[in-house]
């Protein structure tokens, strides 16, 4: 069962806010999800991205497999495995 | 048909130098406009730009091919992008917003240092007003 770390947007209309969330593969809309372990804030200047890096370098360890934004969003933050 | 804005969309997570600003971009027009397009791609669009999914897990989910997927994102962003520019609604809602906050804040920033109580009361009634406008904006 394929891990995954991924943005899921919450916020208001004008105001795009993401989570970084670590979820199984396969319950991306439902809501469900093993940890969180930062916010994405596209609206800020320069956007603000905060990350508790010890967790997702845990999990980028242990086979979680981040999206392309979220990997981005690392790569930026200076975080790799 | 060709609207003209399907340039503009850099479908590919990967490709889109900007992609994360063009993604924020795109989730608030979504928020204004999403309900206009097909219910079909309209779900496709929300777990591309919301729930962050890959072209390739969207495709799994739906039993689509990985390019219809893409065409049926690219599809609805270049609708986004020709509903905000003929509408405007998430220019002017977000300029509202603004003000409302301005007017609010000047308003909480009189009463503060207002020297009469009828001053005082008028302010903070207007800044009651202000936030009252902000709320029903979101």
């Amino acid at each position: 069962m394929a891990v995954k770390i991924r943005l899921r947007r919450m916020g208001q209309k004008h105001a795009p806010f993401y989570r970084v969330i670590v979820a199984d593969e396969r319950s991306p809309r439902d809501g469900r999800f093993i940890d969180e372990i930062g916010t994405y804030d596209p609206t800020k200047e320069p956007m603000a991205f905060s990350v508790d890096e010890e967790a997702a370098k845990k999990w980028l360890a242990s086979g979680a497999q981040p999206t392309e934004t979220v990997a981005r969003l690392f790569k930026q933050a200076g975080i790799s495995k | 048909m060709s609207t003209g804005n399907e340039n503009k969309i850099c479908a590919k997570k990967a490709d889109a130098k900007d992609w994360l600003a063009e993604a924020a971009h795109l989730s608030v027009y979504y928020e204004y406009y999403g309900a206009l397009l097909p219910e079909k791609q309209r779900l496709i669009f929300e777990d591309y730009i919301a729930n962050d999914m890959s072209l390739s897990e969207i495709s799994k989910e739906y039993g689509l091919s990985r390019q219809g997927v893409y065409d049926a994102v690219r599809r609805c962003g270049a609708k986004l992008y020709e509903y905000e520019e003929k509408l405007r609604l998430a220019e002017r809602f977000h300029g509202l917003e603004e003000q409302a906050e301005q007017i609010r804040n000047e308003a909480a920033g009189i009463a503060a240092d207002a020297k009469d109580s009828q001053t005082g009361e008028t302010a903070n009634k207007l800044a009651a007003l202000a936030q009252e406008l902000w709320e029903r904006l979101q």
